[in-house]
């Protein structure tokens, strides 16, 4: 039997033809696509960013100076209260982002402004440097709460900061030290902030609640953070709850304010790969830090659309930093990016793949109707900063 | 015989690359920003040393501020400003204008050399022969090897 085998091949019978020959290669096909879809056990239903609602909206604001922030209506429509500097703006989102109203700040509101929230459609606070204000537009009356942050320390500069929400009679906002400033010719411009803390206001005590002392993640306050590798807090009014996440961790971290308990979940997305290599000593060298972002999967900042109970996480998954035969490299905003929708469990529901160099992801707003994606803009020249299109996920 | 003959030419071979070395420490960054200069058609005149302040859309915009001011303080032709960002640059003189480069493709932002910042961009007749960016910590640590460039540049 062998020997006529043997005999067969020297004759030139060739032995891709044998049945042996095609059975073993459907049991290696099989076998190889068995071990591709066990790379991902975890099925995540992958979509594009294909279900748009409207496809551009354009805000009537040329210059948005630090952000902006929605107020969601539970009505027909949403209104949107941003700020740009010198107005607080509000219009009434209906599909064609026609302005509703302006109000400017009251001008006893005079310094640098650090953080902006609409707590009603009529009430703002309003956050500078040293000092948080309550300002009721329609009667314009305004409260002053003098904050306990002293302004120069030996090695910097302490401040108030973004991000400032206000919810059951408690101020949330950032307490950023050590920032260095770089007194230009024409502004004072404020840099590199080598950590920064949460700050939790009682308005009705008028004063600071020390609800940081043991209680929030070590994480938190045990390390340095930097804007590439600093924290983001997300708030769950209903449920009391400020949840932290960090770009370069699958880690999220609950922390109810009333309960004072805090409860660690970890996003089960098998593709991100946790990071925490990041060189502290090299927070002033911008070329680092850009290969750095490119060439490790980052997590931008959590946000929470209550009217649908769920949370968009976007990622941006690590990548090359050269780009091959080219005089170029990958910029970190050029990249195509994702966003993860965690159901109120941090589960992931599903994902969504936008292209790079069309949408921001950093600019993401959740409304009753849709969530509000801005177009991809120049830092600098901030062409098309206030435009969106609105998705249905 | 033959062996000394072989060591004799090891080290000429090695004498002439130790020669050539301080030309190719900057030899893939100045090739990449020679055809950049060429593709975004920025002239230049080889034969010339030149001092390029680059202000890229993606650093630091004290850090840009602090160089712009530099290079509005320096009257020298072959100190130029290549930028990708239009901010400023129309609050400036005619003489001025003709010294800044505006990028308006971008391709300055995303260049692969170490200028992701602001920085500056020492060239010696068509060659790169340094790189240092701004210290966001210490903006005007800088001013010293522009002033020390300038020094060994004065015509």
């Amino acid at each position: 039997m062998s020997n006529n085998r043997a005999l067969n091949f020297q004759k030139g019978r060739c032995p891709i033809k044998s049945p042996a020959f095609f059975l073993c290669f459907f049991v290696l096909v099989i076998v190889t696509s068995t071990l591709t879809y066990c790379k991902h056990p975890e099925e995540i239903k992958e979509v594009s960013c294909s279900s748009l609602l409207v496809d551009s909206i354009t805000f009537p604001f040329n210059k948005i100076d630090f952000g902006s922030v929605i107020y969601g209506e539970n009505r027909k429509s949403n209104m949107y209260f941003y700020s740009d500097g010198d107005y607080l703006r509000c219009i009434r989102y209906n599909g064609d982002g026609k302005p509703l109203d302006t109000i400017k700040y009251p001008a006893s509101i005079s310094s640098m402004l650090t953080g902006f929230y609409p707590i009603t459609k009529d009430s703002f606070a309003i956050l500078t440097h040293q000092q948080l204000f309550i300002y009721a537009a329609k009667s314009k009356k305004i409260h002053v709460f003098n904050l306990p942050i002293k302004g120069f320390r030996f090695e910097g500069y302490r401040f108030a900061g973004s991000p400032l929400e206000v919810c059951d009679s408690l101020a949330f906002f950032f307490r950023y030290e050590d920032t260095l400033i770089i007194n230009t010719q024409k502004n004072l411009e404020l840099y590199l902030d080598s950590s920064h803390h949460e700050m939790v206001f009682n308005l009705n005590r008028d004063r600071a609640e020390n609800i940081k002392a043991g209680e929030f993640p070590k994480e938190i306050y045990g390390r340095n953070s930097y804007y590439s590798v600093s924290i983001s807090r997300c708030i769950n009014k209903e449920k009391h709850e400020l949840i932290y996440t960090y770009p370069h961790s699958k880690n999220i971290y609950i922390f109810n304010y009333l309960n004072k308990t805090l409860k660690k979940i970890t996003v089960q997305d098998p593709v991100f790969i946790s990071n925490d290599t990041f060189d502290f000593n090299k927070v002033g060298d911008f070329d680092y830090i850009t290969k750095y972002q490119v060439e490790n999967c980052r997590f931008r900042a959590l946000k929470y659309n209550k009217f649908r109970k769920e949370y968009y996480m976007p990622v941006v998954y690590k990548s090359n930093y050269e780009i091959p035969n080219s005089d170029e490299v990958v910029r970190f905003i050029d990249k195509p990016w994702s966003i993860l929708v965690l159901d109120s469990n941090f589960s992931i529901k599903e994902k969504i793949n936008f292209p790079g160099k069309k949408y921001n992801f950093d600019r993401i707003l959740p409304l009753q109707k849709g969530v509000l994606v801005g177009y991809y803009s120049n830092i600098k020249s901030k062409k098309d900063s206030s435009k969106y299109a609105v998705f249905e996920f | 015989m033959r062996y000394s003959s072989f060591s004799l030419c090891f080290f000429f071979l090695l004498f002439t690359l130790g020669c050539n070395q301080q030309n190719t420490r900057y030899q893939k960054e100045t090739e990449i920003f020679n055809r950049y200069l060429k593709t975004t058609r920025f002239h230049i005149n080889n034969n010339e040393s030149y001092l390029f302040i680059c202000t890229p859309g993606t650093g630091c915009a004290g850090c840009d501020e602090h160089l712009y001011s530099v290079f509005c303080g320096m009257k020298s032709d072959n100190i130029l400003l290549l930028t990708s960002s239009r901010e400023g640059i129309f609050d400036t003189s005619a003489i001025l204008k003709s010294r800044i480069y505006f990028d308006s493709t971008s391709k300055l932002d995303r260049i692969n050399l170490p200028i992701r910042n602001a920085s500056v961009v020492f060239y010696e007749k068509g060659e790169i022969t340094g790189i240092t960016s701004v210290n966001p910590n210490s903006p005007d640590s800088i001013d010293f090897k522009i002033n020390e460039w300038l020094k060994t540049h004065k015509d």
